[in-house]
């Protein structure tokens, strides 16, 4: 039994070490969590695609992933598509949360049905993401096409109709691939959009460079300017790599005229904006009825790459030509075919090249065949050195790429993800990772009523100090976020501390910023802190959390005797219920003397005023009724009761002290006024983390079970802090330590060392076995 | 501090002892050396013993007596004059005061308005303020001497005035222990000498016709003297243009001789150079109004009186002998004005003694250490404008602004060699010491006014920080012995500093694009800002000497600039604050983020530590909840840190 308990143990201690790891994991800006209730409706909604993943506590490393889906899916509400996340652990949607896998994929859902069901090893970013999601959504627009077979049947389908767009892909899930979809989405009506994966189709039917390409690569099947019967279209290949600006560029040019004549008065061609090279087909009256099928011909074959421009010698204007050239008798050589490459003027940096043609190439012979060829030479020529230029500056750039940094920064923040600590640095620096920084930053302009709690100068202070029998000062920087922070609270302290007779409170404040010389002469050195005067002196610092009510306690508690004299029976009831139900504190003390008792009256006394401020201490100084209150508490006289208000298991305890030392006497006080058997919250921990003991934490305990858990507590005989924990609460953080197996936990202190963890849990082993039988 | 006490070897001489031992000496030495000081001997019985004497009552002067007064030791101040201020009851010679008199600065701090009053003593009196003597920006020195009186007299300081010291003089080889004999032949002993004399013998080079020259120091202010003249001035600082616009009006025209470029103040960020306030000169020079500037080397000139007029030749003048007859300054000049500064007094120290002075433009001051201690002789110090070879140029220690805080770190120094009092600190925990940093950035007049020469240090501990203001940086890597902390490990040094390259003669401050707004390029700004030095070790004195050029510490294991605010408010959550938190965060080795305690208390049930926040403020009962809106979102928020 000993043994299975003792396993039990640890594998509580093990599941809570592996929810530390997942605690880092991050909230969702974008993708909503979709509660069980909605997920009907949320799947259900017409006409959209929708990605669900249905998220459970349990996979290591899914940060990236989470972080990946919520960028698709702010990338993908453009296209209509919704995502969204249902949490498993807190509120399943059983059909598919029950499945025991069903975290490991992603699922897209149309009209209510699962469309495609993702493994979330292929969903590695939010490209991948994106590309697998857009081939769902335009899986019947879009054909995935296995052989040449396939893209003549297509060519044959759309011919003297539709120009068609084929791709050739690596895979589906890559950046090239999501781009082309994002096309198939945008000009799907336009053109006809196919590819295959595989590159032989490409090959087989004969596209250009099929067989030299290495990197995805697009084409163009003109198969609209064709006629019904023919068997193949005019292919234009798209030259560049697949980025998303290049492929746009290439797709706008698509619907440009094959050709336009030179634009009298110098107006722009259509050409203008598209970054095209140009290629200016000069040409007189008597040959201009060939060079137009000329220029046709280029216009066609040279799609996407230029554009071409028909000038005539004789009918353009003087202005004309010379805004084109500074010897315009070489454009008169007609027929002559001039071409200008885009980008050459900067690449050449020719400072002599004030006009375009200064740095054109000339090509005299003009018939169609071999003017195509030298073109595409002399385009394809330019395009390399262009690129090789390009990745010279890229290296020489690499370092301060944007798109470098941002991947260091993901690979530390991935690091510091996976690391143990909780903190590790923050990746990003200009993002502010302070909560409380944070909190006080979006709270900024919210007015705080600080009417009783006034701000203080070099000149009042002193006179309030004067006046006020007591009073409480809080010391602060402004601009400071604790500070800033607890301002509120001290706000609302001082608004429910407010005498209405006085119309004040004991309440003030003094703004170390703007008065440095009033903080230094009370010595703070520290921000925001909290000081008490009485009857103008110094008593002593507030010591407590920095909350209202908490504040608010404390004050009220200074502002009674310490401690109260008691002397009739009713005295001690009333001042016992009167304490306990006025809410200001939980414990009241009584103190039991005979007037002969001098020395523990004293000491008694001294420890009322030590601890004014956190309990209200009662003096019975009469002997007689002494013993008759002792009577009710089993307690001795002289002798020490602390009532609790909220301990069901341990309503009083009794100072077992002989002597009456105050030392001691404030720490019982201080210990005994702690229920036994509490539940642990964020306000109550320090005040048992302090004692330096092991947790023992129920989950979720319900009537019989808390109530033999609370009295082994009361019975205090372990030297440990017994503490619940509510599972129905909905409060986040209860998450961490929820788990089936798992009904009560030892929670030992981080720092101690091995063997005194293990010597603990050894002392404890046989208690927790009497317990879960 | 007893441990650190006890870690020095002391030897403190009974003062008692001293002064019987030294009595002998001094006598056998005088007569033999002095004749004239025999006499002393039957006044030094008279026990003119003081354990600190402060030669002059000047702004340092009563700036030392104050501080040393309130810490209850036995000092005098010796005047020459009757009443303290001598100096300014001559100078400035036009009587307007070019510092400023900042009365409104919209805020109540203290300590941060000092920043904008450059006149007002440091004391606890607030009565004691400049900014209530007068109501003029520039205020008119005669208030000035009455402000420096009732100082005196308020404070109850102890003077001696009508002490005119002749002679200073040591006995033996003792380390401590000065001689002083005034005018009548009293002498007056003590053990430690702060001499506190400013400089104000008046530069008066050697050229022919030099008798020709007025000085500045008694030229008339009568300007019906200067009407329809024609005046030249040799100088080009402060003294020399406020000359020029006071009998500007009346003269026919004003030339200035100047050795060196002019410098402006507003280009040089250096209070010593040419003031707004006095170059009205450059402005009627530049917009043809007859006036103007020449850059002559004085050293060359000769003044030839023809008549009642002057002519000025340049004796080694390369460039017009013979050929060229256009001379910039060929017309004769009615009124020729020396207005060339002054320096240092050496004349009073016994030649056994006579302090080494500074080198090149430095010279007019007394060559010092950077404990204002005389490079060589032991246990005589400076204070006040005397100490501005150290910071020439690059800061205020010459100026009353600067040297009231310069001669308080002189204090607490002294307080330390002396009487083993450490320099006045306090201990901070890790989590305040952002706050303190940033509160100090924002109030500091120290830290502003003695930009780049004094800085605060923060000695990092287990338990937190040890915080000391306004120390001497250059005295960083003798900080154990000079201010008696010890510093084991980490030190953090912050001080303000202007860009490296951004301001100097020539230079246009106010061009575009000189303000930095983006953290990243923070240590780019121009501007004044926040500069924090951290080091693993403390720097050697060597890691000192060796520092790179316009450097003013060692380069620093880690280095931080604050960056430079407009507003000069450093206090911007994410600019200012989240910057300086990242950069302490790693000196410390903690994270100082602020949780509130349901964050803290998640933290503290779900990992093996806690944020240095939540260990020192939760755990301990002090944690921060809020009020009413934030908890519940920052727990989610921080759990996804």
């Amino acid at each position: 039994m000993a043994s299975y308990c003792k396993a039990f143990v640890l594998i509580c201690l093990v599941a809570l070490l592996a929810t530390c790891t997942l605690v880092a994991s991050k909230e969702f800006g974008v993708v909503n969590t979709v509660p069980s209730a909605e997920f009907e409706d949320f799947i259900g909604s017409p006409s959209t695609l929708t990605a669900v993943y249905f998220y459970k506590r349990r996979l290591q490393r899914l940060k990236h992933f989470l972080e990946s889906f919520d960028a698709a899916a702010s990338f993908m509400k453009l296209y209509q598509v919704q995502f969204g996340r249902v949490n498993c652990d807190i509120d399943p949607v059983a059909a598919y949360c029950d499945k025991p896998d069903v975290d490991m994929s992603v699922f897209a859902f149309r009209n209510d049905r699962v469309e495609a069901k993702f493994a979330l090893d292929t969903m590695y970013d939010r490209d991948a993401i994106a590309s697998n999601i857009f081939q769902v959504l335009l899986s019947s627009e879009v054909p995935v096409l296995q052989s040449w077979i396939d893209l003549s049947h297509q060519q044959q389908r759309y011919m003297g109709d539709k120009d068609i767009i084929f791709s050739w892909q690596k895979a589906i899930g890559t950046y090239q691939h999501r781009v082309f979809m994002e096309f198939a989405f945008a000009y799907g009506s336009t053109y006809k959009f196919v590819f295959a994966t595989n590159k032989k189709v490409a090959e087989e039917a004969d596209l250009r460079d099929a067989k030299s390409v290495k990197e995805p690569a697009i084409w163009v099947l003109h198969c609209s300017e064709e006629e019904k019967t023919a068997k193949t279209c005019r292919q234009t290949r798209f030259q560049h790599s697949i980025v998303l600006a290049d492929v746009l560029a290439f797709v706008r040019t698509l619907k440009t005229p094959y050709y336009v004549d030179m634009p009298i008065n110098q107006e722009p061609t259509p050409y203008e904006t598209m970054n095209l090279h140009l290629v200016y087909v000069a040409t007189d009256n008597s040959n201009e009825h060939e060079a137009r099928e000329v220029a046709d011909k280029l216009g066609r074959a040279l799609r996407g790459q230029a554009g071409v421009i028909l000038l005539n010698v004789d009918t353009a204007s003087e202005i004309t030509l010379e805004s084109l050239a500074t010897d315009t008798e070489r454009l008169r050589e007609v027929p002559v075919v001039a071409v200008q490459l885009y980008g050459q003027e900067s690449l050449d940096q020719n400072e002599t090249a004030e006009k375009p043609m200064d740095t054109m190439h000339f090509m005299h012979h003009f018939s169609e065949g071999p003017l195509v060829e030298d073109l595409e030479v002399l385009l394809s020529e330019h395009r390399r050195s262009t690129e090789r230029k390009k990745i010279i500056q890229d290296e020489d750039e690499g370092f301060d790429e944007p798109d470098f940094s941002a991947k260091l920064e993901k690979f530390f923040a991935d690091f510091s993800a996976k690391g143990e600590t909780f903190w590790g640095p923050s990746s990003d620096e200009e993002v502010q990772d302070d909560v409380v920084a944070e909190a006080v930053y979006r709270g900024r302009y919210a007015q705080l009523d600080l009417t009783y709690a006034p701000a203080l100068t070099d000149k009042t202070f002193p006179a309030m100090l004067k006046e006020k029998s007591l009073l409480v000062v809080v010391f602060y920087l402004s601009w400071e976020p604790r500070s800033a922070a607890f301002l509120s609270s001290y706000s609302e302290a001082s608004l429910d501390l407010k005498d209405e007779p006085s119309n004040s409170s004991p309440l003030a404040r003094v703004a170390c910023d703007d008065w440095p010389d009033v903080c230094q002469l009370n010595n703070v050195s520290s921000y925001p802190v909290t000081k008490v005067y009485r009857d103008g002196q110094y008593l002593k610092d507030y010591r407590g959390m920095l909350d209202t009510t908490a504040l608010v306690n404390f004050v009220k508690l200074l502002q009674l005797p310490a401690p109260v004299e008691l002397k009739t029976v009713e005295e001690v009831t009333n001042f016992r219920e009167h304490v306990l139900s006025a809410g200001a504190t939980d414990t009241a003390v009584l103190g039991l003397m005979g007037q002969e008792d001098q020395a523990e009256i004293e000491t008694f006394t001294s420890a009322a005023r030590e601890l004014q401020g956190l309990f209200i201490l009662g003096l019975v100084k009469d002997k007689a009724l002494a013993q008759e209150v002792g009577s009710m508490y089993g307690s001795s006289v002289p002798g020490v009761v602390v009532v609790k208000r909220d301990d069901q298991y341990q309503p009083f305890k009794l100072f077992s002290g002989k002597i009456f030392h105050k030392p001691s006497l404030v720490k019982f006080i201080q210990l005994a006024s702690l229920p036994v058997f509490p539940e642990l919250t964020p306000k109550n921990f320090p005040s048992f983390f302090i004692q330096d003991k092991p947790f023992v934490i129920l989950f979720g305990g319900r009537g019989e079970e808390l109530e033999s858990v609370g009295q082994i507590a009361a019975a205090e005989e372990l030297p440990v802090v017994f503490c619940q924990m509510n599972m129905v609460s909905p409060a986040s953080w209860e998450q961490t330590f929820s788990s089936s197996m798992c009904q009560m936990l030892v929670f030992l202190h981080w720092s101690w060392s091995s063997t005194r963890r293990e010597e603990c849990l050894s002392t404890l082993t046989p208690m927790t076995s009497q317990r879960t039988r | 501090m007893d441990i650190t006490l006890s870690r020095y070897v002391l030897i403190i001489t009974c003062s008692a002892g001293l002064v019987a031992l030294s009595l002998g000496q001094s006598s056998m030495m005088g007569q033999k050396r002095h004749s004239a000081e025999s006499g002393d001997h039957t006044e030094f019985s008279s026990g003119k013993y003081h354990d600190y004497i402060i030669v002059g009552a000047g702004p340092s002067g009563l700036q030392l007596g104050y501080f040393l007064q309130r810490a209850g030791r036995d000092y005098l101040i010796l005047e020459k004059g009757d009443s303290a201020g001598t100096f300014y009851k001559t100078y400035p010679r036009h009587r307007k005061l070019i510092s400023i008199n900042k009365r409104y600065t919209g805020k109540t701090n203290k300590e941060y308005n000092m920043r904008h009053d450059w006149n007002s003593l440091l004391s606890d009196d607030e009565t004691l303020r400049m900014t209530q003597y007068s109501e003029e920006f520039f205020p008119s020195a005669d208030i000035y001497v009455q402000y420096l009186n009732d100082f005196a007299r308020k404070l109850r300081l102890k003077i001696q005035h009508g002490v005119n010291v002749q002679r200073i003089w040591k006995t033996g080889n003792k380390k401590e222990g000065f001689y002083i004999r005034d005018q009548h032949g009293n002498v007056f002993t003590c053990r430690y000498l702060v001499v506190a004399t400013g400089i104000w013998v008046p530069n008066e080079p050697d050229f022919v016709g030099k008798e020709h020259v007025t000085g500045y120091e008694n030229m008339t202010l009568n300007l019906n003297f200067y009407r329809g003249k024609t005046v030249l001035i040799l100088g080009k600082g402060n003294s020399a243009f406020e000359t020029a616009d006071y009998i500007q009006p009346v003269t026919n025209f004003v030339h200035l001789f100047s050795r060196s470029r002019v410098k402006l103040a507003w280009e040089t960020h250096y209070v010593g150079d040419l003031r707004a306030i006095n170059n009205g000169l450059i402005d009627t020079y530049q917009l043809k109004a007859l006036d103007g500037v020449l850059y002559t080397d004085i050293n060359n000139m000769q003044v030839i009186k023809h008549g009642d007029r002057f002519s000025v030749r340049l004796v080694n003048d390369t460039e017009h002998r013979g050929l060229h007859d256009n001379f910039a300054a060929r017309s004769p000049y009615d009124v020729i004005i020396r207005a060339l500064g002054f320096h240092f007094d050496a004349s009073i120290f016994h030649r056994s003694i006579i302090p080494k002075l500074g080198e090149g433009e430095k010279k007019k001051y007394p060559a010092i250490k950077p404990n204002y201690e005389s490079m060589n002789v032991e246990g005589l110090f400076f204070a006040g404008t005397n100490t501005h070879s150290l910071d020439f140029r690059k800061s205020a220690g010459g100026f009353i602004h600067g040297f009231r805080y310069t001669t308080r770190a002189l204090h607490h120094l002294l307080e330390w060699r002396n009487h083993k009092i450490p320099w006045p600190s306090t201990a901070l925990r890790t989590t305040q010491v952002m706050n303190t940093l940033l509160k100090r950035m924002n109030e500091a007049s120290g830290l502003y006014q003695m930009y780049s020469v004094l800085g605060d240090i923060i000695i990092v501990n287990d338990t937190g920080a040890v915080y000391l203001e306004e120390v001497p940086v250059q005295l960083l890597p003798q900080l154990e012995t000079a201010t008696g902390h010890l510093a084991p490990n980490k030190v953090i040094v912050m001080v303000m500093e202007f860009g490296k390259n951004f301001s100097g003669p020539g230079t246009d401050p106010l061009r575009r694009g000189t303000a930095t707004t983006v953290p990243k390029n923070a240590h780019l700004a121009g501007f004044l800002h926040p500069v924090l030095y951290y080091y693993s070790h403390l720097p050697t004195d060597d890691d000192m000497l060796r520092r790179p050029s316009k450097w003013i510490l060692p380069r620093p294991t880690r280095l931080h600039h604050v960056i430079e605010d407009f507003l000069f408010d450093f206090s911007s959550p994410v600019s200012h604050v989240l910057h300086l938190r990242r950069f302490l965060d790693t000196v410390f080795g903690y994270d100082t983020r602020n949780y509130f305690a349901g964050s803290c208390f998640k933290m503290a049930m779900t990992h093996t530590s806690v944020p240095k926040t939540c260990q020192d403020q939760y755990l301990r009962g002090e944690g921060l909840t809020h009020a009413s809106h934030c908890e519940a979102s920052a727990v989610t928020q921080s759990t996804t840190k």
